[in-house]
């Protein structure tokens, strides 16, 4: 079981905190202050534990200002969201505790739903953040990373900038040794191992992170106990893990004096320190001095050696194909350094990368490579080549040049080329570094149409801020980092999360570093758009590259440049109010984030978001409005499926009873319109965090083990599961979920004439066309060879289902080409709906895939719903679907079986007989319908056991119109009862009815079958009459039938002569059967024969222009002296005038 | 507990009772809790020495627990007070006037706890 979330509710009043603890008990468990400092102390001894404080403002001995000032200076705890709850203190105090870091405000008195809802909604949001959040730690030992660790330090030193600290920096000598004789399994327990040690024992560091494979760094103070002594504690009890062989640990200490080396370098240095004393026996740690200046040199010759390089042509530019990982085409490519150099050779970017960004050359090694990359496109595009994208890195000094933007602008004007050929590539490190600086630059360059990629994105400080703050186009993930910091599943789960982000944000995500199929298939499966690494080409010098690039016209205009149109998908806001003033509020509000729609009411905004197909992120809407309010707008969004995820928020000045009514009907928040724009974009970010979340969340969840290797779906164990946990979630709820099974219908074709491999490629892109047919909230998976399940959520009515699978074997309908031949793939589908036909998985299943084979009975491409062609099921009418009832033409009432009185009836039925539905409820049936006030003489209500239909001819309507009526005995919650159908009889037959039924008393039809003498006279009285008509049969042992009898009415139904029916009916008894009904029908018959029971079954019968009407038709066996077998089969039209045609 | 006597006194019952989780025994607790605690003392105190930034914070967080609990006279007589006195300062005599619009209110209340617990 999940142990409730903690929330710690801080009040001086016994009495609130008494009541908040009340209203939260069901959800949370709570903890109590009465005080600021009291709260503190929780936090800090509690720090992980609290998911979110409610906070009151004003207290005694520290109150909520003073706590809020504390808490956010404390990193231990100031990601802890804090909801103040206030007394309507107005805008002031409001903007007052958001500046000081509050999430957002409740008012007293308390209303529970609200806090529930909101507290939900914060804890979301920050549980968000916590996700992204990962990629700071160090996965395996649970320290900081390496570039967060830096991030840390250079706030410590910046929050404290008089303060002595020193950086140390542990290092394990010939650490790969370990994981060569122990295997990469105990070299990381070896590691975790050591990173406890290090902060067990070193108790007062302030920070620890990893740098590497084999190295921590700590940042402690100056006066820290750390000395020799305590080091060398250290060093033997790491060298004690393993009794074979020795490990050797060495410490570097870096002091740091002043505040203007980075601290990438400071940590540099602290490495040097212990660089230098690698392999020296018994000295176990090493200050950095002056003497590790030899490094230094080195570093030197590389800065003497770099600007003749530069004049020489030393440098090189190598290009690296990038791919659309869907077609696996090239789309672009990315512009890396080489350092041919004059006595040292080949030089990779690492030996002199790093001490260029230091010296700042950096700066004129990119305009280098800029030039050299533009030259060459300009080059390309004129001998005729596609004008595929190039990326070039902009390096952190480059963002610092208030002339980059026009320097770039004139570069590519100089080249004749535009600007969104050049993709310019930033690291998140200069973010962190100078977050404005960054974010104008970016802004500025965007506005000129460069295309902006984000470098390396979960290396280091990543944040949902920056994403949401840096205009930026293209995401691009760094594979190697994922693999070597962490596992490899929770590297998984951290890309998906990161490839899910980026979707929801509009960015292209472009994965870097892959190197092998297995990555290649996990990241398409994911959904990430491009792919750069070894598997698919290394970098290589220009002219190679060029044999790599498409003619222009063989080429497709490349996706990277369309993607990447200066206008970047920007999630769009829709408004909905009357008032220009409020609008021009939200739309001045929102307008960095969002592209804003503005609409005046309801009505408007409902037709704008239908023409956009629900293309809108978020909702704003007022409550009063002309034409169309908000309440009744929120009603339509929520009951119609393509609209119904868009979140809503109501933003309205009505009074806090509407408030709750809104959350209750759907809303995602409320809020009042007199709280301030700092509060509202607050609470619009935490609902954008909620529902950015639900989708990622799942991604989350899963791991690659439960997909479809083929097709990335989930496994047929996994669908399984999730459907069964969904529909034991629905258990109560009055939504609907459907079950819809898919079978490709010709895979053998594929597979035989094109091969396995083809087959294997269809059944891939039948996946995808189902991934983008589905939504985010449908579960698919591969349940067989060529079969697919989906379990959907919402599906709607049955009639929406219908389309729906409809349209999916619409879609599925395409043509596979091969230059080894075409087949055309098409599919069959068959759905079932809960819990109109089951509530639980295996029923749904059975209804679905029986569903499906009858669809398939009709050829290719069919689709079918479960029960489609039967009588509707009574069970339906447990199930809130009265209203799909009032829909039918047939009337329907179901009374007690032992009272008669009307426990359900169905307008249709309520109409006929000329009363309003709700006064036949709880009246007998025979007064409702006869006004007579005993019950109907040949109305007898047997066991609930007898399962048929029992047939009657009633009299007349209010219009004087005949009816017909036919019941049978259900279970009503529990009870017996019985359910009626009935309708009127039209025309001539009526008119005939009517007479016949003023001068004979009408025998039943049950009675004549219990008669041992046959009346067929009698039977022929009722048979005449019916709206269909019936035969009898003997069937004789070799199964051939014999025609005994028929009425007249069948003719009619048959539209034959009496002579013909003859013909049909002697010989083979099913011949009039459609032949896909006709197996059923005759097993049916089988099984009822054998017994001697009687049976009822809806089928289709021919008619003389070979078309069919649907009857419903029930057999009944006839007692005969000899013991033959005579059947009495009645036909009823089950629907009116309903012809089947066979196509 | 009768809960129309309080309805008689100006409480909106299920309004509060919902807010209440419709846990009445939780509801009735705490009724007598706000009646022991001394913040009403606290309060004459203060208004008396004049501490008017004192007054503000006790009225203020009175004012919350009255609005909790669905002492709707006690509450508005506590909003016109916390209005003249936020900010650390206010008109003596209209102050004093408040609080005595106050008093009556508690006191009502008192009363009424008192009546209710020996019946």
């Amino acid at each position: 079981m999940v142990s409730k979330r903690k929330i710690l509710v801080v009040d001086d009043s016994y009495i609130n905190r008494q009541l908040l603890c009340e209203i939260l008990s069901a959800e949370y468990e709570t903890l109590e202050a009465e005080d600021g400092a009291q709260a503190l102390e929780q936090l800090r001894s509690n720090s992980t534990g609290i998911s979110a404080v409610l906070l009151d403002l004003i207290m005694p001995r520290m109150d909520g200002y003073a706590f809020l000032r504390e808490q956010m200076q404390d990193p231990q705890i100031s990601g802890i969201p804090v909801i103040v709850t206030t007394q309507d203190e107005g805008e002031e105090t409001e903007v007052r505790a958001l500046s000081m870091g509050a999430c957002d405000f409740l008012t007293k008195p308390y209303r529970p739903a609200v806090i529930l809802h909101r507290l939900a909604n914060t804890i979301r949001m920050r549980e968000t953040a916590m996700l992204v959040n990962l990629a700071e730690k160090d996965l395996l030992t649970g320290v900081y990373n390496r570039d967060f660790f830096y991030q840390k330090v250079a706030e410590q030193l910046e929050r404290d900038p008089v303060g002595e600290y020193d950086l140390l920096c542990a290092d394990v000598e010939k650490f790969k040794l370990v994981n060569d004789l122990y295997g990469v399994a105990e070299g990381d327990k070896l590691l975790c191992y050591l990173a406890d040690v290090l902060q067990e024992r070193i108790s007062d560091h302030i920070l620890c992170g990893r740098m590497g494979a084999d190295t921590f760094v700590l940042l402690i103070p100056r006066e820290s106990r750390c000395d020799a002594i305590l080091l060398n504690q250290v060093r033997r009890q790491v060298d004690q893990y393993f009794s074979h062989i020795h490990i050797v640990v060495r410490f570097g200490v870096y002091r740091i004096n002043g505040r203007e080396v980075p601290v990438s370098a400071m940590c540099d240095r602290a490495k040097l320190a212990v660089d230098s004393i690698k392999g020296i026996y018994d000295v176990h740690y090493a200050y950095y001095d002056d003497s590790l200046r030899e490094k230094m040199l080195r570093e030197q010759s590389i800065v003497n050696g770099m600007k003749s390089a530069l004049e020489t042509d030393q440098f090189r530019v190598y290009y690296q194909a990038k791919y659309d990982l869907k077609t696996k085409r090239i789309v672009g490519s990315e512009a890396l350094v080489r350092w041919l150099h004059a006595e040292n050779g080949f030089m990779a970017p690492a030996q002199f990368i790093p001490v260029f960004e230091k010296n700042g050359f950096i700066a004129d090694l990119d305009r280098f490579v800029w030039n050299r990359a533009c030259e060459d496109l300009r080059a390309w595009i004129d001998a005729g080549l596609a004008p595929l994208p190039v990326s070039v890195n902009v390096s952190r000094v480059d963002i610092y040049n208030p002339q980059l933007p026009q320097q770039l602008l004139d570069l590519v004007a100089k080249h004749n080329l535009t600007p969104n050929i050049l993709h310019l590539e930033i690291t998140e490190s200069a973010y962190t570094e100078n977050p404005r600086q960054l974010i104008s630059a970016v802004n500025e360059l965007r506005d000129l149409g460069f295309i902006i990629e984000m470098d390396d994105f979960g290396s280091g400080y990543s944040s949902l801020n920056m994403l949401s703050e840096l205009p930026i186009d293209v995401l691009k993930l760094d594979m190697r980092f994922l693999q070597t910091t962490n596992g490899r599943k929770n590297s998984e789960n951290i890309l998906s999360f990161i490839v899910n982000l980026a979707k929801w944000m509009g960015l292209s995500v472009v994965a870097e570093g892959i190197e092998t199929e297995t990555q290649f298939v996990m990241l398409r499966n994911m959904e990430a758009d491009y792919g750069q690494g070894y598997y698919f080409s290394k970098p290589v010098p220009r002219d190679e590259f060029e044999r790599m690039l498409p003619k222009a016209s063989a080429q497709l205009p490349s996706p990277v440049l369309q993607d990447a149109a200066p206008t970047k998908q920007r999630k769009i806001m829709l408004v909905v109010d009357d008032s220009l003033t409020a609008r021009t509020r939200l739309t001045t509000a929102f307008s960095d984030d969002y592209q804003v729609v503005e609409t005046t009411n309801g009505a408007a905004a409902i037709s704008y978001l239908l023409k956009h197909k629900g293309r809108v992120d978020v909702i704003i809407m007022d409550l009063i409005m002309p034409v169309m309010d908000g309440t009744v707008t929120l009603e339509q969004l929520k009951s119609l499926t393509l609209l119904r995820s868009i979140p809503v928020v109501i933003y309205s000045g009505a009074g806090e009873d509407v408030e709750l009514k809104m959350l209750r009907m759907g809303a995602a928040d409320f809020v009042p319109k007199s709280c301030g724009t700092d509060l509202l974009k607050k609470r619009v970010a935490n609902v954008m965090a909620s529902v950015c979340l639900t989708g990622s969340h799942n991604a989350l969840e899963e791991s690659a083990a439960d997909r479809d290797t083929l097709t990335g779906l989930y496994t047929a164990e996994e669908f399984t599961r999730r459907a069964h946990t969904i529909l034991n979630r629905q258990n109560g709820d009055v939504e609907f979920t459907a079950l819809i099974v898919i079978d490709v219908d010709s895979l053998r074709y594929v597979n035989s004439g094109l091969g396995y491999q083809n087959g294997d490629e269809v059944l891939r892109q039948i996946a995808e066309i189902l991934r983008r047919t589905c939504s985010t909230e449908d579960t698919i998976g591969r349940i067989d060879g060529d079969s697919f399940g989906i379990v959907t959520l919402h599906c709607g009515t049955a009639q929406e289902l219908r389309y729906r699978i409809a349209t999916i074997c619409q879609r599925l309908n395409f043509a596979y080409e091969r230059p080894e031949g075409m087949v055309k793939i098409s599919c069959s589908a068959g759905a079932a709906l809960a819990p109109t036909h089951g509530r639980d998985f295996e029923t749904l299943s059975a209804c679905a895939r029986a569903a499906l084979s009858e669809a398939k009975q009709n050829g290719k491409s069919h689709s079918r719903l479960y029960g489609e062609d039967k009588e509707m099921p009574p069970l339906a009418l447990f199930n809130n679907m009265d209203w799909l009832l009032d829909e039918v033409s047939d009337g329907v009432f179901v009374c007690d079986a032992d009272s008669y009185e009307i426990l359900y009836i169905n307008r249709t039925a309520a109409a006929i007989l000329g009363k309003h539905r709700y006064a036949c409820i709880g009246k007998t049936c025979y007064n409702v319908m006869w006004d007579y006030d005993k019950r109907c003489e040949n109305c007898y209500m047997e066991g609930a056991e007898n399962e048929q239909f029992r047939h009657c001819i009633m009299k007349q309507d209010a219009q004087n119109h005949p009816i017909q009526c036919k019941g049978k005995y259900i279970e009503w919650n529990g009870a017996p009862a019985m359910i009626q159908y009935i309708h009127r009889l039209h025309g001539d037959e009526a008119e005939t009815l009517d007479a016949q039924l003023q001068t004979m008393p009408m025998p039943h039809p049950e009675d004549l079958f219990h008669n041992e003498a046959l009346n067929l006279e009698q039977l022929d009285c009722v048979g005449n009459y019916l709206d269909g008509g019936y035969v009898t049969l003997e069937v004789k042992s070799n199964g051939q039938a014999l025609l005994l009898s028929f009425s007249n009415s069948l003719c009619d139904l048959l539209d034959i002569t009496p002579d013909m029916i003859r013909t049909l009916y002697d010989g083979d008894p099913f011949r009039t059967v459609h032949p896909f009904d006709v197996d059923r029908v005759r097993r049916s018959f089988e099984r009822a024969s054998e017994t001697g029971a009687p049976f009822h079954t809806v089928c289709r019968i021919m008619r003389q222009d070979g078309s069919y009407v649907r009857v419903d038709t029930n057999a009944h066996r006839l007692h005969s002296a000899d013991n033959a077998l005579i059947y009495c089969i009645i036909y009823l039209r089950a629907q009116q005038n309903e012809k089947f045609v066979e196509p | 507990m009768d809960l129309e006597r309080l309805a008689a006194y100006g409480v909106d019952i299920p309004q509060t009772l919902w807010r209440f989780r419709e846990n009445e025994v939780l509801y009735e607790k705490l009724l007598r809790c706000f009646v022991a605690e001394p913040g009403f003392t606290d309060l004459q105190k203060a208004v008396l020495q004049h501490e008017y930034m004192e007054s503000f914070k006790i009225a203020h967080t009175m004012k919350g627990v009255a609005a909790n609990l669905g002492l709707t006279p006690l509450y508005d007589a506590l909003n016109a007070f916390v209005k003249t006195v936020r900010g650390g300062t206010a008109e003596y005599p209209l102050l004093v006037a408040q609080m005595e619009q106050v008093t009556d209110c508690y006191h009502a209340f008192c009363d009424l706890m008192q009546e209710l617990s020996s019946e």
